[in-house]
């Protein structure tokens, strides 16, 4: 079974990434910031994560990729970074801190099906 | 005459061949002199006037003869007389005399000479050089008010003057710096250099630096600096022109503005994902059950009005900047009809909160535009509800005070400082304005505050960090009414 996280503030967000992932053979985990995320990544040791950048709280996403890939139990895990600004400086940023890849919101179902497939192989 | 051994006709001979050269050359001199020249016998008449003396006085020679002269006359003075001519312009002219004899008496000789022309170049010499005193003061006192800051250096960066906006600007006194180095007018190293640079260099240049000031509410100004040099008409450079401008505000504004974008693409972009996702879900979707295929045809709807919420958002804020300004539907209704409302306004968030209503006097009537009033407590739930923690409480209150009714909304949330209240209804103002602060594009509170002001009423704000806040607006109660409440 293949764990994956998913961190986004937006409940919707989370239940339609969640919908176009689910399948037998994985485990959907959410939260709604990045604080929660850290903990819950350190106990559950996800095979992935998707971050959703702009999120309020202490932590936003470019934080929490941060604290996720400087701790030695978590900076293993892929890291797909959820973006949506014009100019991709968001994804620059979450791809220079160690996110594995970006997907700019909006998005097609397939693209982020797809991407989560290959990061999962 | 008579000589001595001689016949009177050889002498007169010999005086003709050798006087007339003598008075051909006095005779020239004195018909041809430019100058007047009279002679004026001690009774003040005229004895003599060459050509240039009648000319002066627009009179034959011939005439002159025999007239009074009507100047007072003394030897050795040099004066100045005004001669008034046939042709009536007034003729000025340096009048010099000096003592001789004429006909065996003693006379005066005076020499006139026509000033008129030099007269008048000195007085427009005068006038041009009072014009140039008064361009100066005006200069000056241009220079003195313009708003912007002005310091003016030499050739050698030394201060030779600074305006009175500067003088504000940074503490100094004009007459205290004139003459000191310019860097010495900073305390900043940092700025002291880019001035000092900027100078030395010579050249047309522009920056931005921090100045700290002292006793106002944002120590830290950011002044935007413009150099230029001052060339003389050879083009040579003879020093340099600064000018400084606080920009402080501008600088924030921009700020703003550049995040409120990133927002705003951010906040369109969040819907839009859900809109598309759900609607590729129920189109590709094989295995969804009738209940799946309900609660994602809602997500889609909620998520559309959103969006339409953000559009016409935009769509009020540009009504409000281009100055057409919101148009109200104004109609008489019950507090009771207004209450009625909340019950769709709170159902629209889709947070956990427990919402507490609690509204007094509900047959009051209000003279308002629903829907805009609608939208006024949908923004202030809305801000209470994205600014307090899940679960918490979020109270809206209505009571008539006096003449107004009043409509609070209390959260139990991170509250603000002072300075955070003070911008508020700001636009673009969002109150943390960190990208970990809770989505928001930062206009509905200057709309909001339209359209209160629009009904003729007005808001008011306590907050407290940590202490929650109470956002509340005052309409005037009746149908007539449109006073702003005191």
């Amino acid at each position: 079974m293949k764990k994956i996280l998913i961190v986004d503030d937006k409940a919707d967000i989370r239940l339609l990434v969640e919908m176009v992932l689910k399948r037998d053979d994985r485990v959907i985990l959410h939260v709604d910031s990045g604080d929660k995320a850290v903990i819950l990544a350190g106990e559950q040791n996800p095979d992935l994560i998707l971050m959703d950048i702009m999120m309020p709280g202490r932590l936003d996403g470019h934080e929490t990729i941060r604290v996720l890939k400087s701790d030695p139990g978590t900076r293993d895990c892929p890291i797909i970074a959820m973006t949506a600004d014009i100019c991709g400086e968001a994804a620059e940023k979450a791809l220079n801190l160690g996110a594995d890849r970006f997907i700019n919101k909006p998005f097609l179902i397939s693209e982020l099906a797809e991407m989560v497939e290959n990061l999962l192989r | 005459m008579e000589g001595r051994g001689r016949k009177p006709d050889e002498l007169t001979g010999r005086l003709d061949t050798e006087l007339r050269p003598c008075q051909e050359i006095v005779h020239n001199i004195v018909n041809r002199s430019v100058d007047a020249i009279l002679i004026v016998d001690r009774k003040g008449r005229i004895r003599f006037a060459n050509p240039a003396a009648a000319d002066l006085f627009s009179r034959a020679a011939g005439e002159l003869v025999g007239q009074n002269f009507g100047f007072p006359v003394s030897g050795g003075e040099r004066t100045e007389i005004e001669v008034l001519c046939k042709n009536l312009l007034p003729t000025v002219a340096e009048m010099r005399v000096a003592d001789t004899e004429w006909e065996g008496e003693r006379a005066w000789l005076a020499t006139l000479r026509d000033v008129t022309e030099r007269k008048h170049l000195e007085e427009r010499l005068k006038a041009a050089l009072e014009t140039s005193e008064e361009t100066l003061a005006e200069i000056d006192s241009i220079i003195r008010s313009i708003s912007e800051g002005l310091i003016v250096t030499d050739g050698g960066g030394h201060i030779r003057l600074i305006n009175h906006a500067l003088e504000i600007m940074l503490g100094a006194s004009c007459r205290e710096v004139a003459g000191l180095p310019v860097d010495s007018l900073f305390t900043d190293t940092q700025v002291r250099e880019k001035i000092h640079d900027s100078l030395q260099e010579g050249e047309t240049a522009r920056f931005d630096f921090e100045l700290k000031t002292d006793g106002r509410s944002q120590p830290v100004r950011t002044i935007s600096a413009r150099t230029s040099p001052v060339l003389d008409p050879r083009q040579h450079r003879i020093g340099m022109v600064t000018i400084l401008q606080d920009v402080t505000r501008e600088r924030e504004i921009e700020r703003m503005k550049s995040e409120f974008v990133s927002f705003a693409a951010h906040e369109l972009r969040s819907p839009l994902t859900a809109i598309i996702g759900f609607a590729e879900m129920l189109l590709l979707g094989e295995n969804l059950n009738p209940e799946e295929k309900r609660s994602y045809a809602e997500i889609i709807k909620r998520q559309g009005m959103f969006l339409a919420d953000i559009v016409s958002t935009f769509l009020d804020l540009s009504l409000i900047e281009s100055g057409r300004g919101i148009v109200l539907k104004k109609r008489p209704c019950t507090v009771e009809e207004l209450f009625g409302l909340l019950d769709t306004v709170l159902l629209a968030q889709a947070d956990p909160h427990r919402f507490q209503v609690v509204s007094e006097d509900r047959s009051v009537l209000l003279n308002i535009d629903l829907q805009r009033i609608k939208q006024v407590l949908g923004n202030l739930v809305g801000n209470a509800v994205k600014y307090s923690p899940a679960g918490s409480s979020v109270r809206v209150e209505g009571a008539a005070e006096g003449d107004w009714y009043r409509i609070s909304v209390r959260d139990q949330g991170i509250g603000m400082t002072p300075q955070q209240v003070e911008k508020v209804f700001d636009k673009f103002y969002r109150a943390d304005s960190s990208s970990t602060s809770p989505a928001g594009i930062g206009l509905g509170m200057s709309i909001v505050k339209s359209i209160v002001e629009l009904h003729g009423g007005r808001m008011s704000i306590q907050s407290s960090p940590g202490g929650g806040t109470t956002v509340s607006f005052f309409l005037p109660i009746g149908v007539a009414q449109e006073a702003r409440p005191a």
